[in-house]
């Protein structure tokens, strides 16, 4: 089940791209389009192989093209929920690929990570959206600011995460 | 255990967007780092660290000994001792080469609270060998699967598949020597026992019911007939376990058939009260000290149910078994397929003790398993026959007593024609 859902993610995660690129000028529409159709198509057919990285590239290669669309000045919000989409599928296409091979699945195992994600995903929209509420009314240098505190409480939390 | 891969990756990610925002200094590809944040946050805060997680397992095996292709039923029991609930917990049996699992998971995946339990149930079957099951594979992972734990939970067991056996009947045995307890080996002795051996002078004493009454009025004299005592022997068994002495088509070997065979002969020889030992030869001299009762069985069929083929040089030929290792004048059981040079190895332990041959007919069993049977096989076979023929007749004619045992047919009956009456 986690299989479809992965797939759906990744579906939405690239409509909402293709939403953000339409606007833009053909080269770059094109360019965009072309990298996301490789990049998605790629992903979506690594279903029938057992390369366990794959889906992690997928997710590098979907951030690429984020940022190359940020930069370029297309619609932010589309583009921020595109990567949180592809953000969910990888999660779950690398739960789906822990699971092949087992025929007992039990415990609600399935429902509890898809219950998770759905959690941690909507989080993140929420986040996504009041980031981007900030971002219009902060420029760069305390954006930079932001990411530095971020930055911090995440070598925090690793440093937490690997004490025993 | 594996560290929390995915930290990596996203780590590595957010890192490069970090850069890329800094060198471009563009504020919005900071945004970019939110989704991934999130996750990564998520992933700590819901993670499972390896002292929260005490797992424990326990393996019921129905039967740890099993005839050959019997069925043993394995049940493995995993406990959450821990205070904290597991939601992604993988299990897995690895087991053993030669193992098979005819129904039933050794795999799965669950959820466990604290307190909670799952069981992995299968029924596993193999043709022979001791499997020896350490420890049950687990991983435990938290809601996001961010943390992956690798446990090995020990939780020993062991199944021992032994070889199947005939109830074999009628083999006569003739030792050189005998033990002092009364058995069912004729002694070549004069005293107690069944059949008639001879009649002597009557000594005072003696039972008024054994005096020859016949004897006694042809010769004028009281005589008394003696009857052969039976008594238990040594028998020692050879099981050639040369890998150039077998044969195999397909997944079916005559070594296994001789595997069979060393069973049957070694129960048979047990229950007759003998004090048997085995010798497996062939990868290395796999010595069972010489034995009596059910426990010395339990041992014999241990050690053939270990059996393998070897194929070291120092063995090719049957030159390295240590004649001193059987007690001198015993029964010797050799159980092989016999090549030419083995012949004159077979002379010279005759002039030590009495010698049986059983031997698995290898031509047989090839012509059996053969897809095609054309005049040229047919020729073959019999050039082949004669051959095996000459061989058997000369380890007869040294006084080797030879069962040629076609390995499709039962034991009993190739035994029975050819061990049953004894020949001095």
């Amino acid at each position: 089940m986690s299989v479809w859902f992965a797939r759906a993610a990744l579906l939405a995660s690239g409509a909402f791209l293709v939403a953000a690129a339409i606007p833009a000028e053909a080269g770059l529409r094109w360019s965009l389009l072309g990298a996301a159709f490789v990049i998605l198509g790629l992903w979506l057919g690594s279903y029938f192989t057992r390369f366990e990285r794959l889906p992690t590239v997928g997710l590098a290669g979907m951030v690429a093209l984020a940022g190359v669309a940020v930069y370029f000045g297309l619609n932010a919000t589309f583009i921020l929920i595109a990567l949180l989409l592809a953000m969910v599928g990888w999660d779950l296409d690398l739960f789906a690929r822990r699971l092949w091979g087992f025929v007992r699945i039990e415990g609600g195992v399935v429902s509890r990570h898809l219950r998770a994600t759905a959690i941690v995903g909507l989080i993140g929209l929420g986040l996504v959206l009041l980031g981007l509420h900030v971002s219009s009314a902060v420029s760069f240098w305390p954006a930079l600011l932001l990411a530095a505190v971020s930055f911090a409480s995440l070598v925090a939390l690793l440093r937490l995460s690997a004490s025993p | 255990m594996r560290g929390p891969r995915f930290l990596s990756s996203l780590g590595t990610l957010i890192l490069l967007i970090l850069l890329v925002g800094l060198l471009l200094r563009r504020g919005e590809l900071l945004l970019l780092i939110l989704p991934l944040l999130v996750y990564l946050s998520a992933g700590i805060w819901l993670g499972t660290s390896v002292e929260e997680v005490k797992l424990t397992a326990q393996r019921k095996i129905s039967q740890r000994q099993l005839l050959s292709r019997e069925e043993a039923i394995v049940r493995v029991e995993v406990l959450n001792e821990g205070k904290r609930r597991l939601s992604e917990v993988q299990l897995l049996d690895a087991l053993p080469e030669g193992l098979t699992v005819l129904e039933g998971e050794t795999r799965l995946v669950t959820s466990l609270g604290p307190g909670e339990q799952a069981a992995l149930e299968y029924r596993v079957t193999a043709a022979r060998g001791r499997f020896e099951l350490f420890h049950l594979r687990a991983r435990v992972g938290d809601s996001l699967g961010f943390n992956l734990i690798d446990l090995e939970l020990p939780c020993p067991g062991e199944i021992l598949f032994t070889p199947r056996f005939e109830e074999l009947r009628d083999i006569a045995i003739a030792p050189r020597r005998t033990k002092v307890y009364s058995g069912v080996v004729k002694a070549r002795l004069g005293g107690t026992g069944v059949e008639f051996f001879g009649t002597r002078e009557y000594y005072q004493g003696d039972e008024f019911r054994w005096i020859d009454w016949n004897a006694t009025a042809r010769l004028g004299r009281l005589i008394t007939a003696e009857f052969e005592q039976e008594r238990v022997a040594d028998v020692g068994l050879i099981l050639d376990a040369r890998a150039r002495a077998d044969i195999t088509v397909g997944d079916e070997s005559l070594f296994e058939c001789s595997v069979q065979a060393a069973a049957s002969l070694a129960r048979y020889f047990i229950k007759g009260g003998n004090r048997v030992g085995l010798l497996i030869y062939g990868r290395y001299l796999d010595w069972t000290f010489p034995g009596y009762g059910r426990l010395q069985l339990l041992k014999l069929l241990k050690a053939l149910t270990r059996a393998e083929k070897g194929d070291k040089a120092i063995f090719e030929g049957l030159e390295n078994i240590h004649r001193r290792l059987f007690p001198a004048g015993s029964q010797i059981v050799l159980i092989s397929r016999l090549l030419e040079q083995d012949i004159e190895v077979l002379r010279r332990l005759r002039a030590m003790y009495s010698v049986i041959v059983v031997s698995p007919d290898p031509l047989e069993f090839e012509l059996a398993r053969l897809p095609v049977k054309d005049e040229t096989v047919e020729l073959a076979w019999r050039i082949g026959r004669l051959r095996r023929e000459l061989m058997l007749n000369k380890l007869r004619e040294a006084g080797v007593r030879v069962v040629d045992w076609k390995a499709s047919d039962p034991l009993k009956a190739a035994a029975r024609e050819a061990l049953s009456r004894l020949r001095r």
